[in-house]
């Protein structure tokens, strides 16, 4: 079992990473050549420096706030984690942002944050009608493999279970198109597997509106041309 | 909560709307789906891709939707509704989804679908509520205006009264089968009145080459809200205006806006080159909220800019009060008023300050809507739905009704808007409601202030 998934993530890994790469490039492509056309800009809008509305209507999610608060609770957490997260685990490339010994517990919380924020997601999911109905087979499976992906990832970081330099020299391995074996953990195994198909899902799936709606809020909140 | 009457209004619109698309055919199924698959001809096509896939089904503009928080019915769900683009989208025109259709919610067009398309696109008053409140800032509007256009562009399709109202426009120049002298008449009528109410003798400038400003109105006005139209007429005769109107082209409505892009440009076409043959330095929209997005922000946008400047009848007056140029008597109106903001006005071309600037000074007792300005909620007429008569018990039971309790909530005794599509719905929620309120534009309250 551990050696067909560590073949399959060192194969897959190199899959995602394409799809990943090529896939977003194309993506941001598509929508970058084609023409705005129609001035759809909705009021109050900008008159000066577009680009900090942009990016505070993206991070701070200002209208979320007015509509609903709890997800706007839950979305902020989430995504803030979600960053730091990912951050951490440039550990992958050798970076370092502290000692082990802090960076293992910060990471840790992070998890159970993130826990509790996909934990809401599903309750809002499976709970809010207006949110339910909408909702494809495919929106909760990827929902539950982010909560499987996270409490993995929160367990591997919380008993420091695979040593950072261990899986650092796997995946420069891998990068350098020198693989090696990964670390024989099959929960780490898991984890690795599952960050790949998201890899290759954030092109394809929701994940997608991190890039895009700085391409959206940029068309509405456009500066005013009359 | 869903009543039967409710219920009753909804699905007696939607039978309608099923006749009006009438029998469809596997080779309508196939024209259509040539039009989806042309997304990138579309005069606005990195919009359109954008929202089909930025959309996260998070389900927070069904939250901020007037129709969705009166009739809570998954098919009137913003977020449903332009799903049923996005999942036809998804099923002939990407991989993923040609793969795993269902199970990423791709669905196959097919009559039923395309059925269900036009109803659902009609359904909406294309306000742009949910667009403003969308994290991702998906625009729920421009997908509904996209499926109206997909359907209008294959198989000529559209809601009866719209249509007629389109073949009007393109034969006459104007949505109301008005001929010419009609309209000669319906000026010397209007001047007559404020002779009447006001003792000033007052002629309408037609067709004067070179004037300043060149006025269109909604021709609706013309027989719902003649006093607007007083109103105007006054107000620049206060300011001693250089203005006119044209013999030809009164009539500034494009119901193309609602759904389809062709039309949109004849009858643009038609506004630009009468305001170059006339000379105009500006060209003044009257009270019509869609016409001024038409002509303020699609046109520029699309044709390039106009050798004459766009305004509001709005924003002619305020700068006139700014100015001092002309004398108001706020005791003229004395009952509490309030005011309804147009969602293409307010939302779209950002003419949300200037109807205050102008109430304030004409009215004794002004008092705002609970949301007000960009967050308003839509009368329930938005989107070209009021233009309908068979929609009429869909608009005052379920699209209207948010706006009902919002104009109950102020006490007010009038409610002023700038939009003739607004004012034909107010006026039928307020009949079908027994409000005690009546419904105005803002220039019908500026003609009662008015002094010379």
């Amino acid at each position: 079992m551990i050696t067909v998934l560590s073949y399959l993530v060192i194969i897959f890994g190199y899959i995602a990473l394409f799809v990943f790469i090529f896939g977003l490039t194309y993506r941001i492509l598509g929508w970058a050549r084609l023409p705005t056309g129609f001035y759809w800009g909705l009021y109050p809008r900008p008159t000066k420096w577009t680009f900090s509305s942009v990016i505070w209507k993206i991070f701070a999610l200002p209208t979320l706030f007015t509509t609903d608060k709890q997800l706007w609770i839950a979305a902020i957490f989430f995504h803030i984690v979600l960053f730091m997260s990912v951050a951490l685990h440039f550990e992958l490339l050798g970076v370092h942002f502290g000692p082990e010994a802090t960076i293992d517990p910060i990471g840790a919380c992070a998890g159970i944050i993130a826990l509790i924020a996909v934990v809401y997601y599903i309750q809002r999911r499976l709970g809010i009608t207006r949110s339910k109905e909408i909702s494809a087979l495919a929106t909760h499976f990827w929902l539950w493999l982010l909560l499987v992906q996270v409490g993995i990832g929160t367990y591997l970081r919380a008993f420091d279970v695979v040593a950072p330099e261990v899986y650092s020299a796997f995946a420069i391995s891998v990068l350098t198109f020198k693989p090696t074996l990964p670390p024989p953990d099959l929960w780490f195994l898991f984890h690795a597997f599952i960050g790949e198909m998201y890899l290759f899902y954030i092109v394809f799936g929701k994940p997608v509106h991190s890039i895009g709606q700085f391409f959206s809020q940029y068309i509405l909140a456009k500066p005013e041309r009359r | 909560m869903v009543t039967e009457a409710k219920v009753k209004a909804v699905e007696g619109y939607e039978k309608t709307l099923e006749r009006w698309l009438g029998n469809v055919t596997k080779e309508d199924v196939k024209k259509v789906l040539e039009m989806v698959g042309k997304i990138d001809k579309l005069p606005y096509p990195r919009l359109v891709k954008l929202y089909l896939d930025l959309c996260s089904y998070c389900g927070a503009c069904a939250e901020e939707c007037h129709i969705y928080k009166t009739y809570p019915k998954k098919e009137f769900n913003p977020a449903y509704r332009t799903s049923l683009l996005r999942s036809v989208y998804l099923r002939h025109f990407t991989l993923i989804g040609k793969t795993f259709r269902g199970l990423i919610g791709a669905k196959e067009l097919d009559e039923k679908m395309l059925q269900e398309w036009f109803i659902r696109f009609y359904q909406c008053t294309m306000c742009r509520r949910c667009g403003v409140f969308c994290p991702f800032g998906v625009d729920n509007m421009a997908l509904v205006r996209t499926g109206r256009v997909f359907i209008s562009a294959a198989l000529g399709k559209t809601t009866l009264d719209m249509g007629r109202g389109v073949d009007s426009h393109l034969s006459l120049g104007n949505a109301s089968f008005m001929k010419e002298a009609v309209f000669k008449h319906t000026v010397k009528f209007w001047e007559e009145e404020i002779k009447e109410k006001k003792g000033w003798e007052v002629k309408v400038p037609i067709d004067k080459i070179g004037a300043e400003m060149y006025l269109i109105p909604p021709n609706t006005d013309f027989f719902h809200s003649l006093e607007t139209m007083e109103g105007i007429t006054a107000m620049f005769h206060a300011a001693k205006a250089d203005w006119t109107m044209s013999s030809k082209i009164f009539d500034v409505v494009n119901y193309g806006v609602f759904y389809d892009d062709d039309v949109w440009e004849k009858i643009i076409n038609m506004h630009i080159e009468e305001a170059k043959r006339l000379k105009c330095k500006i060209l003044v929209v009257g009270e019509c909220g869609h016409a001024l997005k038409s002509l303020m922000m699609l046109g520029p946008s699309l044709l390039g800019a106009f050798p004459f400047k766009v305004k509001s009848v709005l924003e002619v007056t305020a700068d006139y009060i700014k100015q001092g140029k002309i004398k108001l008597n706020k005791e003229a109106n004395p009952e509490p008023v309030t005011y309804h903001d147009p969602c293409n006005a307010a939302r779209m071309c950002g003419i949300i300050e200037e109807p205050r600037i102008i109430l304030k000074v004409v009215c004794k007792d002004f008092r705002e809507m609970v949301p007000n300005r960009d967050r308003n909620y839509c009368c329930g007429g938005g989107g070209g739905v009021v233009l309908e008569t068979a929609s009429h018990d869909y608009r005052v039971e379920v699209a209207g009704k948010m706006k009902v309790d919002q104009i109950k909530q102020t006490g007010a005794k009038i409610v002023a808007t700038i939009c003739a599509n607004c004012k034909v719905e107010l006026d039928h929620l307020i009949t079908y409601h027994k409000l005690d309120v009546r419904w105005a534009g803002v220039h019908d309250l500026v003609l009662n202030a008015l002094m010379l």
